[in-house]
């Protein structure tokens, strides 16, 4: 998976390619981890994620609760059927900001 | 195109003895298979995240010295079995998640399962002869 991080004042883009899932989600966890201090607004752009699993969704969980915690927000881009689909059943659709 | 009828029946299999590294990931495999049998990005993603979710729930919690994945292409059916020889476990026994919970509140044990449940037509579990064995189908419309 490709990952692409750019800070600008509080505001964290995050660029993904390729899938969310076991294997790439603890890269994804790691490299939020050592970003997220002090970012208030969180952008993740998922154009080149083809699906994701719920290893993915538990990183995505775990930053949406810091930002609610933290008064910040999140938002997603870009989101595919598939990638959708997974939010519309696992109820993720409804705590998750999709643009 | 009408593409169950021109993919000819095959089946592949995937063997991978956890504790071994490397296990090869299974991702791999199956983008392979669902090459040879075209089936379509939707059904092709749903099947990815099923083996994700079930390859990483036995490698995580079964105690399986070896897990065996076949995927089968029939008539334009795919099907994935997956056999361990872990602890006997029916993950179709789990209660199902709450998915209604706000961010603050929610949890993502259990999701798995519940995704691949709702993403295949069917999902059946059998414990024979010491084996854990888990039936994956999906039905590939034609395109």
């Amino acid at each position: 998976m490709k990952i692409e991080m750019s800070k600008n004042d509080s505001t964290l883009t995050v660029t993904l390619e390729g899938r969310l899932d076991t294997t790439t989600s603890p890269e994804l966890e790691k490299s939020l981890q050592e970003n997220l201090n002090g970012v208030q607004e969180v952008i993740m752009d998922f154009a080149g994620i083809e699906y994701i699993s719920s290893a993915g969704l538990r990183v995505l969980l775990s930053v949406q609760k810091r930002m609610n915690a933290a008064g910040g927000s999140m938002k997603l881009l870009h989101v595919n059927d598939s990638v959708m689909e997974v939010f519309d059943i696992t109820g993720f659709a409804d705590i998750l900001t999709i643009e | 195109m009408d593409h169950d009828k021109m993919v000819p029946d095959f089946t592949s299999e995937f063997c991978a003895e956890p504790g071994k590294e490397p296990p090869g990931h299974i991702s791999d495999f199956l983008d392979v298979c669902l090459e040879k049998a075209a089936i379509p990005p939707k059904q092709a993603n749903r099947l990815q995240i099923a083996a994700d979710e079930i390859f990483t729930n036995i490698r995580s919690y079964s105690g399986a010295t070896k897990i065996r994945c076949v995927f089968s292409w029939q008539g334009s059916v795919a099907t994935l079995i997956f056999t361990d020889d872990g602890i006997p476990y029916d993950p179709l026994s789990n209660k199902e998640p709450d998915t209604s919970a706000s961010a603050q509140s929610r949890a993502v044990g259990g999701l798995g399962i519940f995704l691949v449940r709702r993403l295949m037509d069917n999902v059946s579990y059998q414990y024979q002869n010491g084996l854990n064995t888990l039936t994956l189908e999906l039905k590939v419309p034609e395109a």
